[in-house]
């Protein structure tokens, strides 16, 4: 319980200022400074009991955060249960340098976000974290240690290739104008009345459109090659690969990625994307 | 090698403080600046609250603080007033004006947390001068206010800026109100046991306070022509038992044995330890009481008439006169014994010679007078008698305002004026009865006192002030005789402000027949009595606490001769147990008291936790339980069930408290 308080520095000054007054209460025979004094050490105490109190089950638990890019910041939530009937004040969340301070309401879960700045790719830890409150006198400084590391993945940061070595394949369209049907879709302002399923409407049915796709051999596939750049650093060529990765995910293509040792068969879709990203990251 | 402190670094300070943090440590520290508005120089109250004020203002307007330059100019100019007011910078009075000025003027520099952490606790030194200056109740109370409101201060200043904004000040005073209630059993230990064995630490040159007494070591009756009325307490008595009957509220000070013709006077003083003398036999019972005088700048104790030993810190010298060892300039408390009747030691030659001494050229009428008063008598009761017969039969008057007698004051009031108060009668009645060949004295001191019923204490005042006189009997000693009690009571002339207080003293009556006064308190007086009355105690219990009452506890705890260890050991004990029972009863109360229906619901989001199923933000219950039955279907419908329970018992207006058995059956039962 007392394992990780320590005094602040405000606690030497308040000795200090004891001692001070201990020694004019004696000097003048003062029973009122005398009770004075001993009123107030009595304070640092019960200061202390309720700084332990303030920290005292607050069961944080950090959460991994969502990936970002390099130089981005990662944002780690950390929820708070407080299962007493009083409010915690001031309660300090600690990860190297940087700092969140937070109140808890009596009764209240209540989460928070650390965030840490995350300046190079790779598989991260938030690092050691600790919650830490000096409330409410500011003399003694109650820490405690979280246990659970969350985690992140910081993907590379995106750079604009110098230029394109292959041309664009042919834009695989989207939009369900394709020949080949595919199915029932309720319908969408801007879809084409021509693709209105009119009869099904007749029938009671509620609005829908027809839905076509290119067939799937059709589909191009694009390549995000790591041999098609020109010779350059890798942590750049990682950089335009992020980049490429996200213009072909933004144009919602079909695409894979070859790395040296590695490969990502084609696919489309945010788990494909980051997938891709997380092989870049941790490369 | 470097001493490296395990300090700790708050990573708050640096931060802006909390809004209220700096206004309530504004207010208090107008709180502490009140009482010393009556003690500092005015200007020095009036810069301090300007600066307050001009503080507070700054922050409530956006203004900028004043610039360097303004600030230095006023802090020299501060300083030079302080010189110039008290030609020193230490001292009781200049110190305090020193520390008052320089915090009033840190606050037009404080700007962030950590600056405010030094004003608060200066301002807790603040608080603890007063106590220099005055130690009444009134103000202790008001300086508990005081630091109630420094604590909040202190409290809000480590407390983050978002918090508590529209209550300003409420709930900081209260958290601030209860972590002083939970210091009290310490203080209070520390306050009993902290050894009290040293004197002062360095010099204290100044007198404490302006003595005021009616009592002198000297008495020059007929040079003042009215009494000075001063309602101030002298000291108060408690006595063990029942307090002495009215009669026997004789109040011992100077003995006043010599006398020049014209003013009497103590034997002086030797320096140093003056010599014992050899206390009287008591007959029959005596009185065990407390006296607790107040400040006086003298060296006597009023002791009730006679002191039979001398209490610790004093000596009984001649004339059953006690002397402190030091002169009386704060409120000190002695344990006295005395006994209404006494038998004295056969006087020695010389204390005999100057008990009849009499100046030459002085006084021929008065001598006359004795002479014939008491011719023919054959004892020294009866030429008492007489002398006093004499005063009664005669046309002699009571009256606050005689006429000024300078020639030979005892002739001229016994032959011209034949009005007087008590220095009057006691010299004229003193000379009358050497003349007569009885030895005789003058002894001052206060005669009476008001008993508070509600302290079960006597108060004795200023205006109680009284000289009377002692006559050597053979076969008694030294046998008091207070001559102005035989005027009778048509021949009194009181004010109005003394009638109520003097009246009983004149009934006709010799004091020791009459009966303690039977006195009807009116509201007022009630009022009075028990104001009184708490003063009194805080005197005694509070103030008067001292290295004796210490040994007295012990005494009574079992351990009489303490010695320094084994106090300290006790306090550190003591100390120890208190702060551990605080501690436990803080933690034991303040511990997660969820109400009931919360508890099993809590345990069951653990238990859901330890799998990965934690409610997201602002999820309710019941939505989560689905959530979680649809990823693990084996919770189904159980989980919903607690869920709505739950949400029922927690929210809902009629709990059945059988549902929350049911709620609890039904969390054990749940298998995750």
């Amino acid at each position: 319980m007392f394992r990780c308080c320590r005094p602040t520095g405000s606690a030497l000054l308040f000795a200090l200022l004891l001692f001070a007054l201990l020694s004019g209460s004696i000097n003048y025979q003062n029973n009122l400074g005398f009770l004075l004094t001993f009123l107030l050490a009595g304070a640092l105490f019960t200061g202390l009991a309720h700084t332990v109190r303030n920290r005292h089950a607050l069961q944080p638990h950090i959460g991994d955060a969502r990936p970002v890019f390099a130089g981005q910041t990662a944002r780690f939530p950390i929820r708070f249960d407080n299962p007493a009937r009083r409010a915690r004040h001031a309660i300090e969340v600690v990860a190297g340098e940087h700092l969140l301070l937070t109140d808890l309401p009596a009764d209240a879960q209540a989460e928070i976000e650390l965030g840490l700045p995350m300046p190079r790719r790779g598989l991260h830890g938030s690092g050691p974290v600790e919650i830490a409150s000096s409330y409410p006198l500011g003399l003694l400084r109650c820490r405690l240690p979280l246990e659970a590391q969350a985690r992140v993945v910081v993907y590379p940061h995106p750079v604009a290739p110098p230029e394109r070595d292959e041309v664009d394949p042919a834009r695989p369209r989207s939009d369900g104008e394709g020949d080949e049907f595919r199915g029932f879709r309720r319908y969408r302002s801007g879809d084409s009345l021509r693709r209105v399923h009119w009869k099904g409407l007749a029938r009671g049915l509620p609005l829908m459109s027809r839905e076509h796709e290119q067939p799937r051999e059709a589909q191009a596939v694009e390549w995000i090659d790591w041999e098609s750049l020109p010779e350059a650093d890798t942590e750049l060529r990682l950089s335009w690969l992020c980049q490429r990765v996200l213009d072909a995910h933004g144009a919602n293509r079909r695409y894979g990625l070859r790395l040296p040792g590695r490969r990502v068969e084609p696919a489309s879709g945010d788990d494909h994307r980051h997938r891709c990203l997380t092989e870049l990251a941790t490369f | 090698m470097r001493l490296r402190l395990p300090l700790e670094r708050s990573p708050l300070l640096p931060l802006a403080p909390h809004p209220s943090a700096l206004y309530l440590t504004l207010l208090a520290l107008a709180m502490t600046l009140l009482p010393h508005t009556g003690f500092q120089p005015l200007w020095i109250s009036a810069l301090a609250y300007a600066l307050i004020g001009w503080r507070a203002l700054v922050e409530w307007r956006g203004w900028r603080l004043p610039p360097l330059s303004l600030r230095l100019a006023l802090y020299a100019a501060t300083l030079a007033g302080i010189l110039l007011s008290f030609h020193a910078l230490h001292g009781r009075e200049a110190g305090t004006a020193f520390l008052l000025g320089m915090l009033a003027l840190k606050l037009l520099e404080t700007r962030t947390r950590r600056d405010l952490v030094v004003v608060i606790f200066i301002g807790y030194f603040g608080v603890i001068t007063t106590f220099l200056f005055s130690e009444t109740l009134p103000v202790a109370l008001w300086m508990v206010a005081a630091t109630v409101t420094l604590t909040a201060a202190l409290i809000a200043t480590h407390q983050l800026p978002t918090q508590g904004r529209q209550r300003a000040g409420r709930p900081q005073l209260a958290t601030a109100g209860a972590l002083l209630l939970q210091a009290l059993p310490l203080m209070l230990i520390l306050f009993l046991l902290f050894p009290r064995h040293t004197g002062p630490l360095w010099g204290l040159p100044e007198v404490r306070t302006a003595a005021v007494t009616g009592l002198s070591d000297t008495m020059q009756p007929g040079s003042i022509n009215q009494l000075v009325f001063s309602d101030a307490v002298a000291f108060r008595a408690d006595f063990a038992d029942a307090p002495p009957p009215a009669g026997q509220l004789y109040w011992r000070g100077p003995v006043l044995t010599h006398t020049d013709g014209r003013s009497w006077r103590a034997t002086p003083l030797p320096p140093g330890q003056p010599p014992r003398a050899t206390p009287a036999t008591a007959i029959g019972s005596y009185y065990d009481y407390t006296v607790i005088l107040e400040a006086h700048g003298e060296r006597w104790v009023l002791a009730l008439d006679v002191p039979l030993e001398a209490p610790s810190g004093a000596t009984l010298i001649e004339g059953y006169q006690l002397i402190s060892r030091e002169t009386i300039d704060s409120r000190s408390r002695f344990q006295l014994r005395s006994a209404p009747q006494w038998r004295s030691e056969p006087l020695t030659p010389e204390a005999w010679l100057d008990a009849l001494q009499l100046p030459d050229g002085y006084h021929p009428r008065a001598r006359a007078l004795a002479n014939q008063l008491t011719a023919g008598s054959d004892n020294d009761q009866e030429r008492v008698a007489r002398v006093l017969a004499h005063f009664r039969d005669q046309p002699f008057y009571y009256t606050e305002r005689p006429p000024l007698l300078l020639d030979d004051p005892v002739d001229q009031f016994l032959f011209e004026a034949q009005r007087g108060f008590c220095e009057h009668y006691a010299a004229a009645f003193t000379v009358l009865m050497r003349a007569a060949g009885v030895p005789a004295r003058v002894v001052t001191g206060y005669h009476g006192g008001q008993v508070n019923p509600l302290g079960n204490h006597l108060t004795v005042r200023q205006s109680d002030a009284h000289a009377w006189s002692e006559v050597w009997l053979e076969g008694r000693g030294w046998t008091r005789v207070d001559p102005t009690s035989v005027i009778p009571p048509s021949r009194v002339e009181l004010s109005q402000q003394t009638q109520r207080i003097r009246e009983p003293a004149f009934d006709g009556r010799t004091l020791d027949e009459r009966p303690a006064p039977h006195w009807q308190p009116s509201g007022l007086d009630h009022l009075r009595m028990g104001w009184d009355s708490v003063n009194h105690r805080w005197n005694r219990w509070v103030l008067g606490y001292s290295r004796e009452e210490q040994e007295r506890l012990f005494g009574r705890l079992g351990w009489p001769q303490l010695s320094l260890r084994g106090l300290l050991l006790t306090l550190l004990l003591a100390v120890g147990i208190a702060a551990v029972a605080t501690f436990a009863l803080l933690q034991l109360l303040g511990r997660e008291r969820v109400d009931k229906v919360s508890r099993p619901w809590r345990r069951l989001l653990q238990r859901l936790a330890r799998h990965g199923h934690r409610p997201e933000r602002g999820e309710p219950p019941t939505r989560f339980a689905q959530r979680i039955e649809a990823l693990q279907p084996s919770l189904a419908p159980q989980l919903s069930e607690i869920a709505a329970l739950y949400t029922r018992l927690r929210y809902g207006r009629d709990t059945d408290p059988a549902d929350l058995s049911c709620l609890r059956r039904m969390v054990r039962r749940l298998r995750v």
